[in-house]
């Protein structure tokens, strides 16, 4: 999901509380607060983990890329994962040609022919629009096979262009090897017993601001639940998806798959969780206010909220059932580039 | 009703001229207008002002995408639109960046039409029950502003802090760019140096330097050559992809329109968020809506049945013209139903002097050198700034283009700088901004 779809459920969640609805018309902020929650794991990864993560391999092409030598060093990391047993951990850097210029490149990996191919693109802006007249038909692709079988059947291209580059942990699995996109994404930060913790954690911290400006009141245990909802909204959305999170660190180690009713970077289910978060807002706000006004409750609910979810989500489900069945694991590839392309452009 | 048709086109037609003056904004041109009547001692029927300023605001807010993509100059609304803007621009296809515009800025009119059955009964629920709300949803939008941007470094410092900080450069720039636009936006409303007799002015000066000037002095300062133009006959659109641009728009129009401080170009920027827009296509489609939902909904919103409410300089001035021994009443469904017409006819207008103006402005960028043509931007917004504000809103202007060349140089979102009316704003709304006044030293 995108950062506004996070955010805004998280203070959807929150308003179910009249507590914090009546205290938030009384001039707190309280909802802010489950915002900020909501869009907190995601901030955690993408603006701190990802700078401090070590790779056991970063290529970087230069101005003057090479295909053959990219698609090189990733076939030897392959097979290094695999014969050593040690997980390799590989950043492909991006190429950058002047402040608002990239050199596009791509990068597949094709499990079935034991190859990682290679090939270097147009020129493109930050909005990933291609420079005319620059693709590059002079600097050749290259394909270079492994012996490790790759059990991975994301067929997709790896796009790299613009900001930072993609990252993916080549790790063995009993007789066969996984690639894990961006290792650092959904770890502990997208984990429930996080959630607690920090819930936990701003009760304390509330009541110790409040003792120091007066006398302590409930006020930091509907902080510490706003903040712990909020969070608890984003892992279960993104759950939704296909990647998953990893639930309770540190008791597990892997991410749980998520139930793949959804790719995170769809147009339709941001736009539908953001439209059904506005309409519980306003619902709840109504309902815990003096006099409600959308009376009555259930046909505002009816029409607002569930028409166009079933409506749009019928819609949405048709196009991708069979997407889903002819590649779920490219799907769960797709989905975490995608969030993490989001995180980039927005 | 044909007189006040004809008015709101005479409203298009001056909005049409003025569109081409890179940075004069709607309500700063509405201010003079009305400075001007009174000088004269005449005071234009409330029947003929209302229609002319409705035929004003909507030409404004589709025809102010020809000076925001082929001269880089745009207001707070339209700061979007720059970068594909120039994107489109180098490509040979800066006409067909504004056709999309205006398409979404017709789906918006479109769209406010299919409302007014029901605006007067969802708008005045939805303003009753959101009233006691206000303070946090600014601070809510205020939080993701900051929250929802993300790092831009290369990532090939070592891992550690110091790739942290290549990353965390551009934002760092945001967030200074917000809070030095906030301390600026406290010296407007406490310190201002504008004089009084234009205080309605007042934004001016900061909104052409936060806003205009550094996407100017970027252009004069780089060697960009642009391309002859192409004028498309046809456009590579699908149905699908209006409908979702112009409900972006819509989305984040209505929402800015409807909240105090909250600009278009906060209004696109969710929308754009909300939908997961990758299709430049889609993204201009949208801040085109945006823009014109932003500010003829706004205006829209005085005449609503139930609502009147007063957002936005227009609606401000307007209604503060307006005397309540007028035989025309403001705050009755006819007008209300008048004005729906007149934006309508409006914007029906308007779409067509977009590609008007539009291929003016490609003569005009083919004929002159783009570097004379910013230069020559430069020199009118300083000449605008300086008649209108004096030389006290001159240097508000310099001071508020430091701050915006900021974002620029660091590459950082320009809407930080909106800082200037959230932050003061948002701070009053919870009571805390006389505080920060006074320990800034302003009162």
């Amino acid at each position: 999901m995108k950062g506004i779809a996070h955010f805004i459920t998280g203070v959807a969640i929150v308003t179910f509380f009249p507590e914090v609805v009546q205290r938030a018309a009384g001039g707190s902020i309280l909802p802010v607060l489950g915002g900020v929650a909501g869009i907190l794991p995601d901030t955690l990864d993408f603006k701190f983990l990802r700078y401090f993560e070590r790779y056991s391999l970063e290529v970087d092409p230069g101005p003057q890329p090479d295909a053959l030598r990219i698609a090189g060093r990733l076939a030897r990391a392959i097979d290094q994962a695999y014969g050593s047993g040690e997980p390799q951990s590989v950043l492909l850097h991006t190429i950058r040609l002047g402040p608002d210029r990239w050199r596009q490149y791509t990068v597949r990996f094709d499990a079935h022919a034991g190859a990682v191919a290679v090939k270097i693109g147009a020129v493109v802006d930050t909005g990933q629009n291609p420079m005319p007249g620059t693709k590059a038909p002079e600097i050749p692709g290259a394909c270079v096979h492994f012996v490790a079988p790759l059990d991975h059947a994301y067929q997709d291209e790896i796009t790299i262009d613009i900001f930072s580059g993609p990252s993916f942990t080549f790790e063995r699995q009993g007789d066969c090897l996984h690639v894990q996109f961006l290792d650092w994404h959904r770890r502990w930060s997208h984990s429930l017993t996080l959630a607690a913790a920090l819930g936990l954690g701003t009760v304390g911290l509330a009541a110790l601001i409040e003792r120091f400006t007066g006398p302590v009141s409930d006020t930091s245990l509907w902080a510490g639940l706003v903040v712990g909802l909020g969070m608890l909204g984003h892992i279960l959305e993104d759950q939704l998806g296909h990647m998953g999170s990893n639930l309770l660190f540190p008791f597990t180690r892997r991410r749980t798959r998520g139930l793949g009713l959804l790719h995170s970077g769809d147009a339709l289910p941001n736009f539908l969780t953001v439209w059904t978060a506005v309409m519980i807002i306003l619902f709840n706000l109504d309902r815990f206010s003096a006099e409600a006004r959308l009376v009555p409750g259930w046909f505002f609910l009816g029409s607002a909220v569930l028409i166009p979810v079933v409506l749009l989500g019928a819609i949405y489900h048709r196009d991708r059932r069979h997407q889903v069945r002819n590649d779920l694991e490219g799907l769960r590839e797709q989905e975490i580039l995608a969030e993490a392309e989001g995180a980039e452009m927005t | 009703m044909v007189t006040s048709l004809l008015m709101a086109a005479v409203g298009v037609l001056f909005a049409s001229v003025l569109s081409l003056v890179p940075a004069l904004h709607v309500y700063n041109v509405a201010g003079l207008f009305f400075l001007g009547t009174a000088a004269l001692d005449y005071d234009m029927p409330a029947e003929y002002l209302a229609p002319f300023l409705v035929g004003m605001i909507t030409g404004y807010s589709l025809l102010s995408t020809v000076p925001s993509i082929f001269l880089s100059a745009p207001d707070e609304s339209s700061v979007f639109m720059v970068r594909p803007g120039q994107t489109y621009l180098l490509q040979r296809r800066g006409y067909e960046a504004a056709v999309l515009s205006g398409i979404g800025g017709l789906g918006a009119v479109g769209a406010l039409a299919l409302l007014t059955p029901v605006a007067p009964t969802l708008l005045s629920a939805i303003h009753t029950i959101l009233r006691p709300h206000l303070h946090w949803v600014l601070w809510a939008v205020i939080a993701y502003l900051l929250l929802s941007e993300w790092p831009k470094g290369s990532g090939r410092a070592p891992a550690g802090w110091l790739r942290w900080w290549d990353g965390w450069k551009s934002l760092t720039a945001g967030l200074v760019a917000f809070l030095l636009s906030g301390v600026l936006g406290f010296i407007l409303l406490y310190r201002t140096l504008v004089p009084i007799s234009v205080a309605h002015q007042n934004l001016l000066p900061a909104f052409v330097g936060l806003f205009a000037l550094p996407w100017i002095l970027q252009n004069l300062l780089s060697r960009v050559k642009l391309p002859e133009q192409y004028i498309c006959r046809t456009l590579d659109l699908q149905p699908g992809l209006i409908v979702r641009g112009t409900l972006a728009g819509v989305m984040g129009g209505g929402f800015a329109a409807f909240f105090p401080v909250v600009t278009g170009g906060i209004g696109g920027l969710l929308a754009g968020h909300a939908t997961a827009q990758r299709d430049d296509r889609l993204f201009l489609i949208s801040q085109g809506a945006s823009k014109v939902l932003y500010y003829c909904g706004g205006l829209l919103l005085l005449f609503v049945p139930r609502l009147h409410l007063t957002r936005g300089g227009m609606a401000w001035m307007l209604s503060s013209r307006w005397s309540s021994g007028q035989s025309f009443n403001l705050y009755n469904p006819q007008t209300y139903y008048l004005a729906i017409a007149a934006l309508t006819f409006s914007g029906f207008l308007s779409f067509f002097a977009l590609l008007l103006t539009a291929r003016v402005a490609i003569r005009l960028v083919s004929a002159v050198d783009y570097h004379w043509i910013s230069l020559g931007t430069l020199i009118v917004l300083l000449i605008i700034v300086l008649g209108v504000t004096g030389w006290g809103g001159l240097l508000i202007c310099f001071v508020a283009t430091g701050i915006g060349l900021i974002p620029v140089l660091w590459g950082s979102r320009q809407v930080n700088c909106m800082g200037v009316l959230l932050l003061p704003l948002a701070l009053n709304m919870v009571g805390s901004g006389s505080h920060i006044a006074r320990w800034l030293g302003f009162v």
